[in-house]
């Protein structure tokens, strides 16, 4: 039988998500190394529509499962559903994407299948027939290189790793079968829309944003006043300082927070975690500042600045400051 | 109500690490710092607020670990949680994620717990696989991500929040027993108290050797460990800290990013 790779779509009010595409440009590659054909897997309620969307530009077969009351999605009916689907389809491949669904998925339905599971892959490749993903780890102080041993590895992507590609190839079949399923022990109750982003963050052209390494809430107004020399500019931070309270969530920056590229990204005390880099990769201009000479922040940043940045910024408002005075 | 709450103990992030290239993973060696994972201490801290409302919750406390992990089951005694148990693992280089799911399922099995709380994910490894896996191993409904939960324990629901993309919060009830897996910023961990942890250190804490608890073959495996690549320039600025600021401002002023 020819080998299958399996494609879980995420699709939300029928359209599809976004990362889709993603998932697209990684089968692509994938298609290269194991010349599996892909199937895009999809369920839901009113699921023809959003079906059809999903086989344009790659031309991937789409198999949608329309499942009676499942209006989004429902980890438990989910699990069950795509395990007896898997398991007659007998993919080598079943891939995801890292969102909030793919995460809640993948490890289950490595579980339930008896597969290897490697999340958050950010690339593929092949030697001599074994093909490995790699990943980040530790912060992103490191990167390790995975393989498989399993018949069938689960594999979950990074969120902006795989640009979107579109192959222009024509559409492929699209086949829609039906299975009811009740959740027993899990209620969907809905999604309710989280904070936005700032205003001022999503318009500013310059970001100053803070992270843990300013250590204190009150070294906060250094940063306030660094932003101040520029015009257009906010001040953002990372995770840890909207949890704690010190900015507001519409502050945040990175995978859970706002996705930003202005001129130019300070960041101030910021290890660089892939969840972070993931918001503001696409920054023009990018000033890191961190007593850790190898924080992963460095990686992602054309200069670096290896010191404390609550004795840099007053230096670094008070050079500016010349600038602004000689122009 | 009993609870079982799963932590891991991560080398710190902040200091430089080191690599192994026989392990293909990173050097455990005594001369990473180590402690609980950030996550993980939001789980325990939500155990210890559950249990400041239903009083009579059991808290107990596992970790997959060498010897040396035995410091964060006491972290986690001191913060207010009730037992602790260690399994010993004496294991170096990558601990698939699903190993360590099995051993600590195998574990909870026979326990009834109501409730087993684990981070979203550890800052070393990174997958966020362990809790659900448990999970499916126990047969339990599972909830990632998780940033607000109420318990009604008379009807034996959890209301669960689960944050999603941009912040959204996708709304849950579900069934107990069930495994919800904790995202920070849901609670503020506290600091451990020092009576309870003067407490926690007199005790035994019970040893059970991961291999007698049942034999795993691991799924996948590391090939390779390296430092990061480069997505940018990365030029390093050298000097005094005034000599740096004036440079990055000269940088700044002739990209024209001062105006
Ligand atoms: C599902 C999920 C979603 C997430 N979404 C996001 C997100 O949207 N945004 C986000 O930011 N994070 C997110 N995270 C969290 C992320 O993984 C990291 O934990 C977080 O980004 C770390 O923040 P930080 O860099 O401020 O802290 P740390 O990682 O603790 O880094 C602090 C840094 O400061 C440096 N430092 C210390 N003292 C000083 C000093 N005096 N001067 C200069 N430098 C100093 C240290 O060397 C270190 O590099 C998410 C995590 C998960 C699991």
């Amino acid at each position: 039988m020819e080998a299958t790779v399996a494609l879980i779509a995420e699709h939300f009010n029928g359209a599809l998500s976004p990362t889709f595409f993603e998932l697209i440009t990684f089968a692509n590659k994938l298609k290269i190394v194991t010349q599996a054909k892909p199937t895009i897997v999809m369920l839901g309620e009113e699921i023809e529509e959003v079906a059809n969307k999903a086989t344009h530009f790659n031309g991937f077969d789409v198999i949608a499962i329309e499942v009676p009351g499942l209006a989004s999605y429902n980890p438990e009916t989910y699990k069950a559903v795509l395990k007896s689907f898997l398991e007659e389809l007998k993919p080598s491949f079943v891939c995801l994407v890292q969102t909030s669904t793919g995460a809640d998925l993948a490890p289950a339905l490595s579980v339930k299948l008896g597969a290897a599971c490697i999340s958050s892959v950010q690339e593929i490749s092949s030697e001599s027939g074994r093909i490995t993903f790699l990943r980040s780890v530790l912060g992103g102080k490191a990167q390790a290189v995975f393989s498989a041993m399993t018949d069938i590895t689960v594999v979950s992507i990074q969120p902006g790793c795989f640009e979107r590609a579109d192959t222009g190839a024509c559409s492929g079949n699209v086949n829609v079968s039906r299975r009811a399923y009740r959740s027993l022990r899990i209620q969907d109750l809905g999604v309710r829309p989280g904070p936005g982003c700032d205003l001022l963050l999503s318009e500013a052209k310059v970001i100053i944003s803070a992270g843990r390494g300013i250590r204190q809430k009150q070294n906060l107004a250094l940063l306030f006043e660094l932003a101040a020399m520029f015009s257009r500019s906010a001040v953002g931070c990372t995770r840890p300082l909207s949890d704690s309270g010190w900015l507001n969530s519409g502050s945040q920056v990175g995978l859970s927070g706002a996705i930003v590229s202005p001129d130019l990204y300070v960041a101030c005390g910021i290890s660089g975690a892939q969840q972070h880099i993931a918001g503001m990769q696409g920054s023009g201009f990018v000033v890191a500042i961190n007593t850790d000479h190898y924080a992963p922040i460095f990686n992602h940043s054309d200069v670096c600045v290896v010191c404390d940045v609550i004795e840099f910024a007053p230096e670094l408002i008070k050079a500016i400051a010349k600038y602004r005075q000689v122009t | 109500m009993r609870i079982l709450l799963c932590i891991k103990e991560v080398p710190e992030t902040d200091a430089p690490i080191m690599l192994d290239q026989a392990s293909r993973w990173i050097r455990d060696n005594n001369l990473h710092c180590y402690r609980m994972n950030r996550f993980d201490e939001c789980a325990v801290e939500e155990a210890v607020l559950i249990k400041e409302k239903f009083p009579d919750s059991i808290l107990d406390v596992v970790t997959v670990g060498p010897k040396r992990a035995e410091k964060i089951l006491l972290r986690a005694l001191g913060m207010g949680v009730d037992n602790a148990t260690h399994i010993l693992s004496e294991h170096t280089g990558y601990l698939s994620p699903f190993i360590t799911a099995s051993w600590i399922a195998k574990f909870a099995s026979d326990k009834d717990y109501d409730l087993i709380l684990t981070g979203v994910i550890s800052e070393d490894n990174m997958q966020g696989q362990t809790g659900p896996m448990i999970a499916e191993l126990l047969s339990m409904p599972c909830a990632t991500s998780v940033i607000f939960e109420r318990i009604s324990y008379e009807e034996r629901l959890i209301y669960v929040e689960r944050e999603i993309e941009s912040g959204a919060r996708h709304c849950m009830k579900i069934l107990l027993p069930a495994l919800l897996t904790v995202q920070s910023g849901i609670n503020k961990p506290r600091y451990p108290s020092l009576s309870k942890t003067l407490r926690a250190k007199k005790l035994r804490i019970p040893v059970i050797c991961s291999d007698a608890l049942l034999k795993v073959e691991t799924r996948e495996r590391p090939e390779l460990i390296r430092h990061p690549s480069k997505s940018r320039q990365s030029l390093i600025l050298e000097g005094t800290l005034s000599e740096k600021a004036l440079e990055l401002a000269a940088i700044l002023d002739k990209k024209s990013l001062i105006k």
